[in-house]
């Protein structure tokens, strides 16, 4: 071999970049069937997260019991029949105590053993109260966020999808909506419509939907630029079922999370308007209105005295369950994102 | 263009595609619409069973070339043509991509396919193996419940993973298997044409020969052609029966393989063929490095697009300079012709203790410090380039750009900033788009046929 230096190529060949050669090689991963173990999906891995989180897992077992307290406080009768026998609350919730005969409770009674809470301005058993306001706030807060959540879901993947004039024009309606704040709108809806369960909710989702659209369409935009739509369309795929197989199960994660949040928000957002007077009518066991009722006994209760348990037990009903909203969202939100650092480490190679 | 025998399988005739790349809906109304040129006027033929390499560095548009011709990507104009099979004795019929309904083009799916580049981005991650390789026997109702099963299993096997594989979720495996997942996601509709859109340049270098040793049996076997998108020459080589190079946009050079690795070349696939890495130490073959990058495709430069890269450019009739230093004047032009101060022609620093602004530069220094940049020697040989290069550089000392830019452009204009090269053929089955083998051009004249120096590539 001479050592002259050449310009002639392939004179030296390395072999394993030889592709008559490499059909020889072994398999490069390490990958087996053993290895490999159980599979699961994203979701059943962000579940086992939050199981192990303790925080979360408090926050769901205060809502969860909070729930079944205001769900069995009183018995539900639909159209005629009893659908739920149980009553945990000793009372009536709008049974005036004084009005009764076997009764010797007054207004503003200070926790007792009959009434643990005590009683309100017009004499009605407080604990009874607070269990039953649960069924309007809590209920309300998951209704609003499911048609909310479920409108802004298919609206902004729509227009994160399509892109173009049509995402201009649905982007331009959601700025529109945006330009005012979430609160006044609810009040301007309930001002207009006056007070009232549905009127509520509508209050709340009005304007609620909004964020949730323009969260989906940035999930949307980024994860069309995946190639596995793009493939999905190769395959000869229609437009429908690209978006619900493939952009919108990938987008649901920040869904989720956000809209776990969102519950609390909307509970506060209930009790405020009640608080004004706005929401539902007065008298009415929720807990924002129950507040409301009791608000000028804040400063100076009847003969001196503040009955701090007209607005402790209320107040920290609302508090309790805002409260253990955020710490399952927050759970949910490690969850996801754990998992999300997980997937970064595997493959390769 | 190619004068190979036979009728092509899948051809296209001045495929464009431009991006509208104006910066939102007001720029729309306006009608300030700037196009990215990703895809201009391209000609290609593709033959039964035949690996077709297209070659350029990244942003030439290559991408948008495969998924253009598959109308993954609307594209702007000119038309792609497969040729059908109908009926069972192997009959052929034409028809025209670009013109089929989005439903006919969805039946289309089922004989043109493509491979992504990206194993990781192009596997939804929520859905198991089985059910990505299931999608097209779904959407196309190829197959249903145990004839289903049964496909995918074949399919795992084909391409070189077990049935047990179908269960599990793409982000368990590597990208040579996840690469693997997608070809047996583009092989259940049984294609007959697969664009791979670099599908081994996000992988190892030792599983690349693992996917392209795949793709080859799986040629065979199927009767597959191929659209192989690359980046680097030295992956289309063995696998290609024809390349082509590709340089903003449009084909530079196509050939068999043997005509492209061998000479005549087009100095751009010249350059691309010298960067091929060589293992031998005793290699001495010339890198030809290419200065700068590649210029952005909203605006790209006239006439022969290379040519504010190219190691060859024409010098205008009557410019006699070694060929280096006739490169950087035509730098030292194309710097100049986009400057607004002296700063972006030349930064000076250590040229003269005390000025460090090119404005306060003695004309002597001045003229020092650019030609020192351009790596232009002090005086040229030619007395004419000499006194033209003086006064501009006079023109520039002044800051009278615009003085500057008219006197080097009327003494330093390449033929191939002026005329739009044809592709030229230099071979059975060769073309090369350049003007040092156009036969227009001879002696430093320029016989235009056409009367005309328009970007219409015509053959
Ligand atoms: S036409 Fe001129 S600039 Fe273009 S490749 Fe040929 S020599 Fe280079």
């Amino acid at each position: 071999m001479s050592n002259e230096q050449h310009t002639e190529r392939g004179r030296i060949r390395v072999t394993g970049f030889d592709p008559e050669r490499v059909r020889q090689r072994d398999s490069l991963s390490d990958w087996t069937e053993e290895s490999g173990g159980e599979t699961e999906g994203r979701f059943e891995r962000a579940w086992k997260r939050f199981k192990r989180n303790r925080t979360a897992l408090i926050g769901l077992f205060v809502v969860a019991v909070l729930t079944l307290l205001a769900v069995f406080a009183r018995p539900i009768t639909m159209m005629g029949m009893t659908v739920q026998p149980f009553s945990i609350a000793p009372y009536d919730p709008t049974t005036i105590m004084y009005m009764s005969p076997e009764s010797s409770a007054g207004t503003y009674d200070s926790p007792t053993l009959s009434h643990p809470m005590g009683t309100d301005g017009d004499g009605r058993d407080l604990f009874s109260r607070v269990l039953y306001g649960g069924r309007y706030s809590i209920s309300i807060g998951f209704i609003v966020v499911g048609l909310s959540a479920t409108f802004g879901l298919v609206y902004g993947a729509i227009s994160g999808y399509y892109g173009g004039w049509t995402d201009e024009i649905l982007m331009r309606i959601v700025d529109t909506v945006y330009a005012f704040p979430g609160l006044i709108l609810a009040l301007i809806i309930v001002a207009t419509l006056g007070g009232g369960y549905w009127q509520l909710v509508a209050a709340f989702a009005i304007p609620g939907w909004i964020t949730y659209a323009r969260l989906i369409r940035g999930e949307v935009l980024t994860i069309k630029e995946n190639e596995y739509v793009m493939a999905a369309k190769a395959l000869g795929a229609r437009d429908r079922s690209v978006i619900f197989k493939h952009i919108v199960p990938n987008a649901m994660p920040p869904l989720i999370v956000y809209g776990t949040l969102n519950i609390g928000t909307v509970v506060i957002g209930v009790a405020a308007l009640g608080f004004l007077g706005l929401g539902m009518p007065p008298g009415t066991a929720e807990w924002g209105t129950m507040l409301d009722q009791t608000r000028e006994t804040l400063i100076q209760g009847p003969g001196g005295a503040i009955p701090w348990w007209a607005t402790v037990f209320p107040g920290g009903a609302i508090f309790l369950f805002v409260m253990a909203m955020n710490m399952i969202g927050d759970g949910v939100n490690d969850a996801f994102d754990a998992q999300e650092t997980g997937i970064e480490g595997q493959g390769g190679g | 263009m190619s004068r190979s025998s036979g009728e092509p399988i899948l051809w296209a005739e001045g495929l464009t595609k431009y991006y509208d790349a104006s910066s939102g809906f007001i720029d729309g109304l306006l009608g300030r619409t700037k196009w990215v040129k990703a895809v201009d006027g391209i000609d290609l033929e593709l033959h039964e069973g035949e690996t077709l390499g297209v070659v350029g560095e990244s942003g030439c548009g290559k991408s948008t070339l495969g998924r253009s011709l598959l109308r993954l990507l609307e594209p702007t104009d000119g038309s792609v043509y497969y040729r059908q099979r109908v009926g069972e004795n192997g009959r052929r019929e034409e028809v025209e991509l670009t013109g089929l309904s989005s439903s006919e083009l969805r039946d289309l799916r089922t004989d043109v396919q493509y491979i992504f580049q990206d194993p990781f981005s192009s596997l939804n991650p929520r859905l198991t193996v089985g059910d990505i390789i299931g999608e097209p026997l779904d959407i196309h109702d190829i197959a249903e419940g145990e004839a289903r099963t049964e496909r995918i299993y074949e399919l795992l096997e084909t391409v070189g993973l077990s049935q047990n594989h179908a269960h599990r979720y793409p982000h368990e495996f590597s990208g040579g298997q996840r690469q693997r997942i997608g070809i047996a996601r583009a092989l259940a509709v049984d294609p007959e044409v697969i664009v791979c859109d670099e599908p081994v340049s996000a992988l190892d270098v030792s599983v690349q020969a693992q996917i392209l040793n795949l793709l080859e049996d799986l040629q065979e076997e199927f009767g597959l052609s191929y659209i192989f998108i690359a980046h680097d020459l030295s992956v289309v080589e063995h696998i290609s029966d024809r390349i082509a190079v590709m340089y903003l946009g449009e084909f530079a050079e196509v050939g068999t393989t043997e005509e492209v690795f061998s000479p005549p070349h087009h100095p751009y696939a010249e350059a691309l063929l010298s960067a091929i890495p060589e293992p031998d130490p005793l290699w001495n073959g010339e890198q030809i490095l290419l200065p700068g990058t590649v210029p952005s495709p909203m605006n790209p430069p006239s006439g022969c697009r290379f040519h504010t890269r190219c190691p060859r450019i024409i010098p205008p009739d009557g410019i006699d300079l070694p060929q280096d230093v006739w490169r950087s004047i035509v730098d030292l032009k194309l710097r100049v012709r986009g400057a607004e101060e002296l700063e972006a022609i030349t930064a000076v620093d250590e040229v003269d203790e005390e000025a460090t602004d090119p404005n306060e530069l003695p004309r002597e220094a001045f003229d020092r410090s650019v030609r020192e940049e351009f790596e232009i020697p002090e005086t040229v040989s030619d007395p004419t380039v000499e006194r033209a290069l003086d006064e501009s550089l006079d023109a520039l000392h002044d800051a009278e750009f615009e003085a500057a830019r008219e006197r080097l452009e009327e003494t330093f204009t390449s033929p191939c900033e002026t005329h739009d090269p044809h592709q030229v053929p230099t071979g059975e089955t060769h073309e090369i788009a350049c003007l040092l083998y156009d036969d227009r051009y001879t002696d430093g004249e320029f016989r235009s046929d056409d009367g005309a120096t328009d970007a219409v590539a015509d053959d």
